[in-house]
């Protein structure tokens, strides 16, 4: 039998590929029909995907306004209420409840793919995701609750 | 083109080099129940039109070589039946997202150098076992990478990838699972140098957990989740290198 280590590769193999590969993309004119910009309509698992991202662009707008919230709460009694004012305006309002919902939609989808990071096995096979799912969901409303008592207490 | 009751339309991407233009043949195949998308494409080549060029050996799902898009979709034409189409017409195109070399042949070039960057092979370390004496494993060290084993290099998965396509620097699904099945073999040492590929730009962190390459993988591997478990792992060693810059090794 052959010395298993004559049989394996003892090179560093192409540790500079990308570089190579740059190259070589720039001179070849094959064709490399790839997914398109529109990939996110080829199916409903991409499109949900696609929202998920998408949620991120709220939550950052959401974001800019609770800077602005900071800044106000620095600047005085009278800016603040301005401002609180102006968060409850309609166009604003609206942007708060979809950002709310898009946060949601963005935690559970998240939350429920956890599993898919954390592999833990028990002998030769995984563990249950709800053991890994459950106490995300607890944490989460535990935390919400404390947040939501100290805003109505 | 019309539909005979016992006939399937074919439209098939053709490219010889130096062409310019997108172009299709169409050709009538004889449905046949049993027959797959493979079987309608050497129907075509023994009968119709030897000029066709692909790629395909096994017939039975293991080789990994007859990975084609189906009407948009990645998949091995060999287990794909006719009957999921019938009567519809049905398009067949060279895998997405790699240069195409002829017809529905493309270039696995860019796929292998990338597998090899991973060192997809045991590395091993101080843990070597006596000469002339076989490493052992229990089957939980061994169900702890059995999964990434089950990949036949189709690339199914990048065909599927948005960030693939996008990104054609992006290491990529398969070899990320490749690599996560060696770093999780309890006879491997190989973890860190394989993590310098992982934790590079193009490594773990060009992903953005679409999911769709576990969704089309033939064989079950979910490079999806081999993915997030690299980018944990990734996490971890940095976070490490941080705390104990020197005594990482
Ligand atoms: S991970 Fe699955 S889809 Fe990707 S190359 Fe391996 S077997 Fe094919
Ligand atoms: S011909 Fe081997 S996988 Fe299809």
């Amino acid at each position: 039998m052959t010395d298993p280590e004559k049989r394996r590769p003892s090179h560093n193999l192409h540790s500079n590929w990308w570089l190579n590969h740059t190259r070589y993309r720039q001179r070849d004119t094959r064709p490399r029909p790839d997914l398109g910009a529109t990939w996110w309509l080829r199916g409903s698992s991409y499109f949900f995907v696609f929202i998920r991202e998408l949620t991120s662009v709220f939550i950052a707008l959401y974001l800019i306004l609770f800077i602005g919230l900071i800044a106000a709460l620095y600047i005085g009694a009278e800016a603040y209420n301005d401002y609180m004012e102006l968060l409850w305006s309609p166009p604003l309002t609206v942007i708060q409840v979809f950002t709310l919902l898009f946060a949601l939609f963005h935690t559970v989808t998240w939350f429920n793919l956890t599993p898919k990071a954390v592999r833990i096995l028990k002998g030769e096979s995984p563990i249950s995701p709800l053991f890994l799912i459950t106490p995300l969901y607890i944490v989460w409303l535990g935390v919400s609750s404390i947040v939501l008592w100290m805003i109505f207490s | 083109m019309t539909v005979d009751t016992d006939r399937i339309p074919l439209k098939i991407s053709r490219y010889t080099e130096g062409q310019t233009t997108d172009g299709y043949d169409e050709y009538m195949v004889p449905y046949n129940e049993d027959w797959v998308v493979l079987d309608a494409l050497n129907y075509i080549k023994d009968y119709v039109d030897g000029s066709l060029a692909y790629r395909w050996s096994c017939r039975m799902g293991v080789c990994g070589s007859c990975g084609m898009m189906i009407n948009g979709k990645p998949k091995l034409t060999c287990s794909a039946f006719l009957s999921e189409y019938y009567p519809d017409p049905i398009v067949v195109e060279p895998l997405a997202n790699f240069r195409v070399e002829r017809d529905l042949i493309v270039d696995m070039d860019d796929f292998i150098h990338k597998l090899d960057s991973v060192k997809p092979w045991l590395i091993e370390g101080d843990s070597v076992p006596p000469a002339n004496r076989e490493y052992k494993q229990t089957p939980a060290q061994l169900a702890k990478y059995k999964q990434y084993s089950m990949c036949i290099n189709c690339t199914l998965c990048y065909s599927a990838c948005p960030v693939a396509s996008n990104e054609p620097e992006f290491v990529g699904p398969a070899a990320i699972a490749l690599a996560q099945r060696y770093n999780l073999d309890s006879r491997d040492s190989g973890k860190e140098q394989r993590l310098d590929v992982l934790m590079a730009n193009e490594g773990v962190w060009d992903c953005t957990f679409v999911g769709e390459c576990s969704n089309v993988c033939p064989k079950g591997v979910d490079p999806a989740a081999a993915i997030q478990q690299a980018k944990l792992e990734s996490a971890l060693a940095y976070a490490k290198s941080l705390i104990m810059p020197k005594g990482n090794k």
